[in-house]
């Protein structure tokens, strides 16, 4: 119950000075006819890290459930061999789960090739995105402390499996600030709800300021094509009578204002409304594919399937970024395939491949890429033997199991070095190895890529300091370009 | 739970960790009062009711929150219960507030959330807007059902306002201030729909024999207290406005005119700082 301001009590008169020059007015005449001037100014305001940057923005994209390595990225030509033999290595027993009593392995659903300049590993179920090899850094050797989604999720979003803390994108956004005051600073389109471990709190601000948190637009249950921020627009009356009647609220609150003095919390809900306010005209020409030219469609999939909803959204998230906003995140559910991962593995890798490829291409023809940071992470990754939840009834339904110990992630642009790939895992894919990199390991590097040292972003809550990594995590350096 | 009740009232705990209570968490600003309050209530029989009424009645509870410099200077964060704390009110004290004020909240009490037809044997089949009755969405919040993965967007505002995860332990609601909150005010169909009825009533109130006194009457019903002159010379200029420049002026409104106009005004009344804040 603070009032973090400095200036507790502005003095009546000051405020009623200001208040005689109409407050209300002219905030909203700066409202309607700012919109060019579009620097953020407050907490939001863009600020300088202290360390070089390499990245500027970050978009993420979510492969919502874990996506197989041992199918993507991580080639394992003796898995392909013993492929159907039960599993000789010792493997975590703790994580048997339903269907996995005579697990056999399996090799990769689908052939490998090395692609690029740099002859980076990849699954042919890749096309596009193996044009983009050579910016590509892949991490073989990724691992995180939990097996089950919910508590994963948390841990890649929020730094920790259990607790409710600020997600990856607020504290970025709380580190730089953001460029463009008409449009969130943070934004996710299409979260995943309704699932196993979905949850607002994964683009929410915990106990940093509310500021710093994430913006939906739409979600995983509705279409692209129709995702939107809710209550965007008003259907009930005209823009000018509305532009009216937010005038006289302001005026309310301005009065208010000067009768309890000042309340930071008061100021928030103000410019909260101004920021509504120009959100309605700014956000929905954002939204859409307004202006784009037919290639740019085609290149992100869009208009065909089954590219059209992912391809929607990196296209927004390239428009956002391109906007001026900090983080990004897009979403893919639909690859915690426990069963029929041989029908399902083809299909979700078709999904994402011209996608994100487009994406890829789009911000470098921009030039956009080298100050872009992408990500793309899923909370883990899924064993290199079966699981057969049939109990050998239906052997063309077997799936994977999940496998937090050795998965892939891979990073692009923003300052990493392309067409690498950092760790090794076992030789049939199931743990990291050589080069781990841990989940905080990974969001300190993301932060230092931005300028960030994660040692020094903190928060101090509930008596200390908090940090995204807590008291863990390692730059990679080994991946810097 | 005594300090649980003291947050509930106050804003804030005597201890302010609301989940962590003891050595792993902060200290109590007052600590004899805690232990007194404690005691208390176990000599109440435990009562929550008996423990509400215990500190309402207290001086401290009664305090108002004017600005005070020089007790600001020694005490911003208030831990000294110099003034009462600025809260805003949650989430459900909203939608019931909103209304109260159109005159659509049922204040009936007892009853059933849901029609027990909703009980369909296949979970996974029931939609929850499907079960929930379009009469229980007028009732107190208290008596809307909880649905622990999803809340239904019929009680939207309970979204938008920090309700707390139902599958979650939570000690003290989060209270964020967001763009999406000022645009649900703003533009969703609950606020206008309530806006539009706050409107009739001015309209329709045969007691009400003028616009001046309409304008008295949402400031007394929606505020709690008086409309000063200003405020009552802007709301009037602001009905007019819109009523004249913007529904007159669009051919399919104008027979609606006057009750939009008046709903604009009600609707901003609705959102303003003083209606979701308790000072």
């Amino acid at each position: 119950m603070s009032s973090a301001s400095s200036h507790p009590m502005v003095s009546r008169r000051a405020l009623l000075k200001s208040t005689t020059c109409g407050f209300g007015t002219l905030a909203l005449s700066s409202m309607l006819n700012d919109s060019t001037a579009a620097a953020a100014t407050g907490s939001l305001a863009a600020k300088h890290p202290l360390l070089p940057a390499t990245a500027k923005r970050v978009v993420f994209l979510f492969l919502f459930g874990g996506p197989s390595q041992v199918d993507m990225y991580d080639y394992k030509p003796k898995l392909k061999a013993d492929n159907g033999k039960p599993p000789t290595f010792p493997w975590d027993k703790k994580e048997l789960v339903q269907g996995m009593d005579n697990s056999r392995l399996l090799g990769p659903l689908s052939a490998f090739k090395q692609v690029g300049e740099s002859g980076l590993w990849l699954t042919d179920r890749l096309p596009f995105l193996a044009q983009h090899a050579d910016d590509m850094c892949v991490l073989k050797a990724m691992h995180t402390d939990t097996p089950a989604h919910s508590t994963a999720i948390n841990h890649l979003h929020m730094g920790t499996p259990v607790f409710v803390w600020p997600s990856m994108g607020s504290w970025i956004l709380y580190g730089l600030g953001t460029e463009n005051r008409n449009v969130p600073g943070f934004i996710t389109i299409c979260p995943v709800i309704g699932t196993n471990g979905s949850s607002p709190k994964h683009y929410g601000s915990a106990f940093l300021p509310a500021v710093y948190q994430g913006t939906a637009i739409g979600n995983s249950r509705t279409a692209t094509k129709e995702a939107t921020i809710r209550h965007l627009s008003n259907a009930h009356f005209p823009r000018d009578v509305q532009a009216w009647q937010l005038e006289h609220t302001l005026s309310l609150n301005h009065r208010h204002h000067v009768r309890v003095g000042q309340d930071s919390r008061l100021d928030g809900l103000i410019r909260s409304f101004e920021l509504a306010f120009r959100m309605q005209t700014q956000v929905p020409d954002l939204l859409g594919t307004s202006g784009e030219s037919t290639a740019t469609l085609a290149m992100y999939g869009i208009d065909e399937e089954p590219t059209d909803g992912f391809g929607r959204q990196c296209l927004m998230a390239r428009r956002f970024l391109e906007k001026g906003v900090r983080f990004v995140q897009v979403s893919q559910p639909g690859w915690d395939a426990h069963a029929g991962i041989i029908q399902s593995f083809p299909t979700q890798c078709a999904k994402v491949d011209k996608p994100i490829a487009g994406l890829l291409a789009d911000l470098k023809m921009r030039g956009l890429l080298d100050d872009t940071l992408v990500i793309c992470a899923a909370e883990f990754g899924r064993t290199p033997f079966d699981q057969d939840l049939s109990d050998g009834k239906n052997l063309k339904d077997i799936g994977r199991a999940h496998n937090r110990h050795g998965y892939s992630v891979w990073l692009a642009g923003g300052g990493v070095r392309g067409g690498m790939s950092y760790g090794e895992t076992d030789e049939y894919g199931y743990k990291g190895v050589e080069d781990r990199v841990h989940v905080h390991d990974f969001h300190a590097t993301i932060l230092h890529l931005l300028g960030l040292d994660h040692e020094r972003l903190t928060y101090r809550h509930s008596g200390r300091d908090y940090r995204l990594t807590d008291v863990h995590g390692r730059v990679v350096k080994e991946i810097l370009a | 739970m005594v300090n649980r009740i003291w947050r509930h009232l106050f804003g804030a705990g005597l201890v302010r960790t609301m989940d962590y209570f003891g050595a792993m968490g902060g200290r109590p600003s007052h600590p004899e009062l805690l232990d007194y309050l404690a005691v208390s209530f176990i000599d109440d029989g435990w009562s929550i009711k008996s423990m509400i009424r215990r500190i309402m009645l207290s001086r401290v509870y009664q305090l108002g929150n004017r600005p005070d410099p020089a007790a600001y200077a020694k005490d911003a964060d208030n831990r000294l219960l110099w003034r009462m704390n600025r809260q805003r009110i949650d989430s459900e004290v909203i939608r019931d507030s909103v209304l109260l004020v159109s005159g659509d909240l049922d204040r009936s009490r007892g009853g059933h959330t849901l029609p027990s037809a909703s009980y369909v044997p296949d979970r996974r089949v029931y939609k929850v807007e499907e079960v929930v009755d379009e009469d229980v969405l007028r009732r107190r919040a208290v008596y809307l059902p909880v649905f622990r993965k999803e809340i239904p967007e019929s009680m939207d505002m309970l979204n938008m306002f920090d309700f707390a995860d139902p599958g979650s332990v939570t000690g003290a609601r989060a209270e964020t201030v967001v763009p999406t909150q000022s645009l649900y005010l703003m533009n969703s169909a609950f606020m206008w729909e309530q806006s539009r009825k706050t409107a009739q009533r001015l309209l329709g109130n045969p007691r009400l024999v003028d616009d001046y006194a309409r304008v008295k009457f949402l400031f007394k019903t929606s505020l709690g207290r008086p409309a000063e002159d200003p405020e009552v010379q802007e709301a009037l200029s602001l009905v007019e406005r819109i009523r004249t420049h913007g529904f007159d002026k669009l051919p399919d409104r104008r027979e609606s005119a006057r009750v939009d106009a008046w709903a604009c005004l009600c609707q901003s009344v609705l959102s303003c700082n003083e209606f979701l804040f308790r000072d």
